[in-house]
Order: structure tokens, then sequence, then C-alpha cells
């Protein structure tokens, strides 16, 4: 499709906090074993709201918080989000090492939004933004220049906010920087946190969430007939995107390939997919495209998989038609079955799962997946992890407005590398 | 020599929304004649914060949209789904498909993309104070009292309404434009990366055209409060000497509020066409390097890096002129200047530098939308706009930015820096459609 020369990317380091770990390797643990992230709301008094139930963020350890008086400025320009998307990225950078090394020109890449307005605080209207930096703390774009700042990263930068597409653009993005040589290493990837009075009332009124309040644990349900709408998580993903020789030349592990990228726009509802999947499946096939590939070669995919009535079955018309007679025989599973929907920061957490899944040769299962919708009715490695050999995968996201995006990740040969 | 890959880019379209008005001709003549769109601007819900020299209650100095109507340009079903800025940016965003005559149909729909600099996230908090009143009683807010008895007081679309890629959506829903896309919520260089963006997906062959741009609006109740709160707005009480970029007794930028919007295609098929040729983008460069820890702000590394790898691409030493940012605060004005001396050496003191914001005020998200259909005039006019109310010189800003009157040159190449207050930086190169 282009003429340039494109280069080749790597993931060279991983970081995740969700609400079934706060770690990569204790998040995987929980994926393996069908472990459910979902209950009641503790963080704030959800009694009365119309869904009452969330993936909350529980355990994160304190320290691993920017401390200390010379992080004060830091810690303060930084919510809860954008606090997830930082231990998310210390441990990104940490497992890459690129820092260690004379690094080239490192960019960064987030997928997030605006802080919204602390509810409580509009009462009082003229107190709501205080101090000289509210103008920052609010932006979508301050994390990217927090981050900038403290580890010197002065490549290009994207804030990406394409609702629960962001996260899956965001590493796309950056996977084009370097590619096209803007940058030789790229930190990507998105954060959220919903479990918000603002963000409950809104998703409520939208008919998007699942009100299953008395069966937390099952409230997310992808793909099964009884699914009643996505449940609200909180978290970040965030990945070491890495020029394939300039990781290869500093020795670095290298976790996978990312092969394709496309983003599309559905252009026809706010909410609403089309029935025939029609921009998610132009996602897939030209991303798959982009990596020079075709359908076959696509041994998982991550869905987008939201646990409602339209995204499931509109996803799963859009896998039929990309993969035709294929799809029946390319397993399929949702993460957020386990730790709800990310939104900004989902797709960055699906695709460190992608990867994962290629390298330890295990499919994390789609749970509460119990009475089949005869509209969906692909593989979508019910209820249980299962052992596969995966050499390509790839990871959708679609979100409000009608944005697609998917992500083409692949194995890299020892040899080869 | 020159670092371009791919296909030439041009640009067919120009859309705009601003304070000098939504026509772009009149909008530059505005420009030329040193108009400035500054007053005095009445905000809704604004409260006097009973400072000395507040001005909250007789209106905050900023440069506000006219000669705009929504309803001109959308139907009233839709525009109830919008705020004002969003209004801005889809009608921007029409105007300049309109000026294009670039029928959407005539490339697949699938090869036509959209990039959007978003302001993010749209004001919203009028919408939920009903609801938020009828759960505080004795002056003590109840979350409990709002699930049951103001959550349905709140709009049911109220979320939707503030998507942040609520623009990008109504803009691609209109063309049918299923192709890449991107919507970059980065403030001050949201419309310049857009720009920059689009031009890489054509040049690279991932899409056959493309609308890009940016909207924003520094003039709601949010967006004046929490500025208000900053030491980033100048103190300024006339508005007739408001927004000063690079004069010594500069203070602070100006809040506007508007859309600029440009329809690109590859050269080639322009041609073929017969369409209007604007300009060609020659170079786009991007870097971040926030000015210090706590307050970020743009910074001269930022600035030289994203115009160095600007200039770099388009294969140019320097540029004829250079579109500032010129935002008009103390600590960017010099850091900008810093870094074009860095970056032009012994070119900087003779190029000429002009800061529209001086009458636009700034934009934020729509600067690099309004900038870029400024200099694609420039370039057909073979004019500069000047820098007004630049009247005395500051020693750490010494180049030339074409202060109070408009200067007749032959124009070539423009190179066009921005920067956000976060301290991400990006540039474009534009220039003359050579054969």
């Amino acid at each position: 499709m282009t003429e340039s020369p494109r280069r080749r990317v790597v993931v060279t380091g991983v970081g995740a906090v969700t609400p079934v770990g706060t770690t990569v390797a204790t998040m995987w643990e929980s994926l393996v074993a069908g472990r459910s992230g979902v209950g009641h709301i503790r963080s704030i008094d959800a009694s009365t709201f119309p869904t009452r139930i969330g993936a909350e963020v529980l355990d994160l350890d304190a320290a691993r918080l920017p401390t200390g008086p010379d992080m004060a400025g830091t810690i303060n320009l930084l919510d809860r989000k954008n606090q997830f998307g930082w231990v998310a990225a210390a441990e990104a950078l940490a497992d890459s090492g690129i820092l260690d090394r004379r690094p080239g020109r490192i960019g960064i890449s987030i997928g997030t939004e605006s802080r919204r307005p602390d509810f409580l605080k509009q009462l009082s209207i003229g107190d709501v933004y205080e101090g000289h930096h509210a103008h920052l703390r609010y932006s979508p774009f301050v994390f990217g220049g927090v981050l900038s700042q403290h580890y010197d990263l002065t490549g290009p930068q994207f804030t990406v906010s394409t609702a629960c597409t962001s996260g899956t653009q965001a590493l796309g993005v950056a996977y084009q920087a370097i590619q096209w040589g803007k940058a030789d290493a790229m930190l990507a990837g998105g954060c959220d946190s919903l479990i918000d009075p603002l963000m409950l009332t809104g998703f409520s009124l939208l008919g998007a969430l699942s009100t299953r309040n008395d069966d937390p644990s099952h409230a997310s349900r992808p793909f099964d007939l009884h699914r009643d709408g996505f449940v609200l998580g909180e978290g970040a993903g965030m990945l070491v995107l890495e020029e394939h020789e300039h990781a290869r030349a500093r020795g670095a592990r290298i976790y996978g390939e990312v092969r394709g990228y496309a983003s599309t726009s559905n252009a026809y509802r706010l909410t609403d997919s089309p029935p025939d999947g029609q921009g998610a499946y132009l996602a897939m096939a030209h991303a798959i495209a982009d990596a020079g590939l075709t359908p076959k070669d696509i041994q998982y995919i991550n869905a987008h998989g939201t646990s409602t009535h339209q995204n499931d079955r509109s996803e799963t018309a859009a896998i039929k038609r990309c993969f035709g007679d294929q799809a029946p025989h390319v397993p399929i599973s949702s993460t957020k079955s386990m730790m709800g929907h990310l939104v900004n920061g989902g797709g960055a957490v699906e695709l460190i799962v992608c990867l994962l899944t290629i390298q330890h040769g295990i499919l994390t299962p789609t749970i509460n997946y119990e009475v089949p919708d005869p509209e969906c009715d692909l593989d979508y490695v019910p209820n249980h992890a299962r052992p596969a050999t995966v050499d390509q995968a790839l990871s959708n996201s679609f979100g409000f407005g009608g944005i697609n995006a998917t992500v083409v990740v692949g194995r890299v040969d020892r040899e080869a590398a | 020599m020159s670092q371009r890959v791919g296909r030439r880019v041009a640009i067919t379209g120009v859309g705009l929304v601003s304070a000098l008005g939504s026509d772009p001709a009149a909008y530059w003549q505005a420009l030329v004649s040193g108009t400035s769109g500054v007053t005095r601007v009445k905000v809704e819900g604004l409260i006097d914060s009973g400072d000395a020299g507040d001005a909250g209650c007789d209106g905050v100095i900023g440069a506000p949209v006219t000669g705009f109507s929504p309803r001109a340009h959308m139907d009233p079903k839709s525009l109830r789904l919008m705020a004002p800025a969003v209004a801005f940016g889809v009608a921007g965003a029409q105007l300049a498909m309109a000026d294009s005559t670039f029928a959407p149909g005539s490339v697949a729909p699938e090869r036509f993309g959209v990039f959007m600099g978003s302001r993010g996230h749209s004001s919203d908090r009028q919408d939920l104070m009903a609801a938020v009143h009828r759960a505080s009683r004795d002056g003590g807010f109840s979350l409990a009292t709002f699930g049951t008895a103001g959550l349905p007081l709140v709009h049911p679309m109220w979320l939707l309404k503030g998507l942040a890629n609520n623009v990008l959506y109504f803009v691609s829903l209109k063309y049918n434009a299923q192709g890449m896309n991107n919507n970059i919520s980065m403030g001050g260089v949201g419309a310049t990366m857009a720009i920059g963006e689009a031009f890489q997906a054509i040049q690279r062959g991932y899409l056959d055209a493309a609308i890009a741009g940016g909207y924003d609006s520094g003039l709601d109740l949010d967006r004046v409060e929490m500025f208000r709160a900053s030491t980033l707005l100048s103190a300024e009480t006339d508005p007739a000497r408001a927004s000063r970029p690079f004069d010594r007794r500069r203070d602070g930028f100006v809040q506007g509020e508007g859309a600029g919007f440009v329809v690109m295609e590859p050269l080639e098929a322009a041609v073929a066409r017969g369409a209007r040729l604007y300009g060609e983008v020659l170079g786009y460069g991007s870097a971040t390097a926030p000015n210090s820890s706590a307050g970020l702000g743009p910074s001269a590394k930022g600035f030289g890096l994203s115009a160095a790898a600007a200039l770099a691409e388009a294969g140019l030493v320097a540029p004829d002129a250079v579109f500032t940012h010129g935002l008009a605060t103390v600590e960017s004005d010099v850091a900008e200047t810093a870094a074009l001396k860095q970056v032009l050496g012994d070119r900087a003191r003779t190029t000429p530098a002009p800061a529209i914001k001086s009458m636009t005020g700034n934009t934020f998200a729509a600067s690099g939308g309004l900038e870029v259909i400024a200099a694609l005039f420039a370039l057909d006019a073979g004019r500069l706009p000047p820098t007004v109310h630049l009247t005395e010189p500051d020693p750490a800003c010494d180049l030339d930015y074409v202060a109070g009157t408009s200067r007749a040159m032959a124009l070539q190449t423009i190179l066009l820096p921005n920067a956000n207050l976060g301290g991400a930086h990006a540039a474009l190169v534009l220039g003359r459609v050579k054969g």
C-alpha cells in the first residue's frame, strides 16, 4: 500500500494496573484462572444508583505512586486514572530496560480523556477549579506532559480521545510513528477510571450498564444470551514499543511484533454499531492487510466483547465477514468478562493479553458464558483457559461515536530476532 | 536534502469560525488590516471572585466568535446535542468541504478520513445543575439522594453530548468518511497535529482525501474559571491593548474560540479534478519537552525539535516566513524566539515571524487550523499579516515579528510552530504549489 520504507516495531516492555491484578504477572494469573474482578462498588456510595456494581482497583500499593517532596508537584497533576497510568508506565519502562541504555528518540502515546470536574464541588461554583495548575489537572494531555518531564522523553506525543477505542488507537499511532521513522521507541497505552458518579449516571441513562446488582461476578457475560450490558472498570495498560533493530542492538527481551494497525469510522450512529459490522470489519481487514497477512494467519482474537447486546452481535457479524469459513475456527475471548470495561484503557490491556497469549500458548477465557446466543455462535473460549499455539493475534476496540481500531501482533522467532 | 516520501499533498478547501467571522476571505482581510477580535465577553454563570480588578460580572476580556449562526449550518435536533464549541467544529469542517468542492463519493468511503484536534469533552456543568440541586438539602449534597431523585433529571443523552470525539462522529457521518482517523485532544497543538497526521496518511497511501483541523472554546464557564485560577491570562483590562505577543509588556494570553479546518488530497488528484490549490503541506514534526515539572508549558527545546523535524522533511534550511505560536505569555514567547534563532541560525533575524494570536487570541485546539488558513492566504497574496499591539520590543524577543502593519513579500514557504500547555509541540511547513 505504501512506497516508503517501513521499519519493524516490537514490544519490549509491558505494564498493567487492572481490577484483577496490579501487575502484568498477577493480572495474567487471574485471567488464566478465569477470576472475576467485578463486585459491589466500594469507592463511592452507589447504593441508590440503577447500577451498583463495578470492577474496581482496590489493592494498588500506594508506594508505587509518585512519592516524596520532589514529586509533590507531579502527584498533584495526576488524577486517579493517570495515577494508574503512572504505575503501569513505570512497570513497562522497568520491564523493557530501555532507559538503562543510551536511548534514541522516545515518544509517548496515551489513550485517555479530560478529567471531569468534581461532582460535589459543583455546588459551590467558583471553587471548582483551584490552584494555578487546574487547567493542567483537567486537561486530557497532562499525563503525556508529566511522563515526558519525568523520564525526559522528547519524541512525538499523542493524546487520543476516542472513547472505548482510545487505547488501541494510541498504540496504533505509536506503531506508525516508529514505523515511519518519527521515533525509535514509544511509551504507549491508555488509562481510565469510571467508577465515578458522573460516569455511572451517564452510562446508566444510556442503558449501557449491566444491572445484575445481586450477582456482580456474573454480570459481565460477553456473547452469552442473557448479557444485559457492560460493567464499568478502571485501570491502565502501558507498553514500550521499539524499533526492531534498536531493541536487538541492546539485547532487549521481545514480547512480540506489532505488525498491523487500522482505524475506521462507522459513519452510522452515535452509540449503535451497524448490524452488519461494517466499520469493525473494515478495521480488522485493513489491519490484517497492513500486517501483510490474510485472515487465515490469525489464530486468536481478543474481542472488544463488551457484553452489550448490540456490540457482541455486531462484532460477531464483523468477524464472520472478515474470516469467512475460518470464523468458527478462530478462538475469540473477551477480557472484559473478567475485568469489566476499562474504556480508554481497555485496548492497551487487551493488547498485552494478546502478547502474553502468544508467549505462554494459553488462551484466556470468556467467563460467564452459559447460554449461547444464536446470533453469537463462534468459539469464545468459554469459561476455561486452554492451551493453543498462537503466532499472530489481533485486538479489537470499538467506541461510542463509531470509531473502530484493530492492532495485529505476532511472534518474533528467536532465530530471526 | 528533502526527506519527503510518498505522494505530494495539497490543501483544496478551507473553512473557519472565528472572532473575525466565518468567511475566509473576510478573515484574511481583517488579519491583514490588523483588526483585533478581542473585546469584553459576558460568560454565563460566571461569578465575580471579589478580587480587585476581577471583571467577572462586567464580562471578561476575550476574543469571541462573531458572525456565526449555528442554525445556518445544522438542524435543531443535532444542535441540541452540541455544546457551542462542538457546533464551531462541525460548521468549520462543513465550510471547508463546501469550499473544496470535493465530492465525498469520488473516493471509496474507507479511503476518506477525518483528523480532529479536539477540545476533549465538552462543557456540561449547566446541564447537571438541576440534578445536583435536587440532591442538595440544608447545604449538603447527598449522593444517595442524587441516585434516586437527581439522576432522572439528567438528560438521557448527557454523556454523549460531552463525548470527546463527537465532532469526529458528526463530520465522518455527514460525509460517510469511514477511513483512518484520529481525535487528538491536545490543546494548542491539536489542529496542527491533526493536519500533520492527515498529511502523513495521504502521503503514505492510507487515504485519498481527508478533512483535518480543530475546534475549541476558551470562553465557556469551565475554561474561564480554570484559567482565571492560573497565572497564564493577561490582566489587561482594555480590550484594545490585550494580547500582545513578543511585546515587553505582554502578561499572558487572551482566551479565544473558533474552528479551523482544511480539506486535503493527493496533489495529483487535486490537479486532475481542477481543484483550487491553496497550497501544499511540505513537512510535519512533533516533539515533547515541558518547560518545568510543576507548570509544564512550552519550551525552547520543544519548539526547536519540532520545527527542525518539519523543516528537515520539507528539505528547507529556513522558510520564507514563520507564523509563530506567539502565545503572549512571558515564557512561551522567549522560548519560541530562542528556538527560532537556534533552528534558523543566521536566517532567524531576517525571517519575518508574525503572531496572529495578537488578533484572534488563543483559540487552543483551533489555533493551528486558523493559523494554517491565514498562512495559505499569505502564500497566495504575497503578504504577511502584522503582530498588533507590539510597540515596546522585549530584548529577549528580538526577531522581526512584522509589528504593527502588514507587509508585502514574495512567499514560497511558511513554517508554523505550535505548542500546548503540557509541553507538547508540533510544526508544519506549507508551500505554494510549484509545478
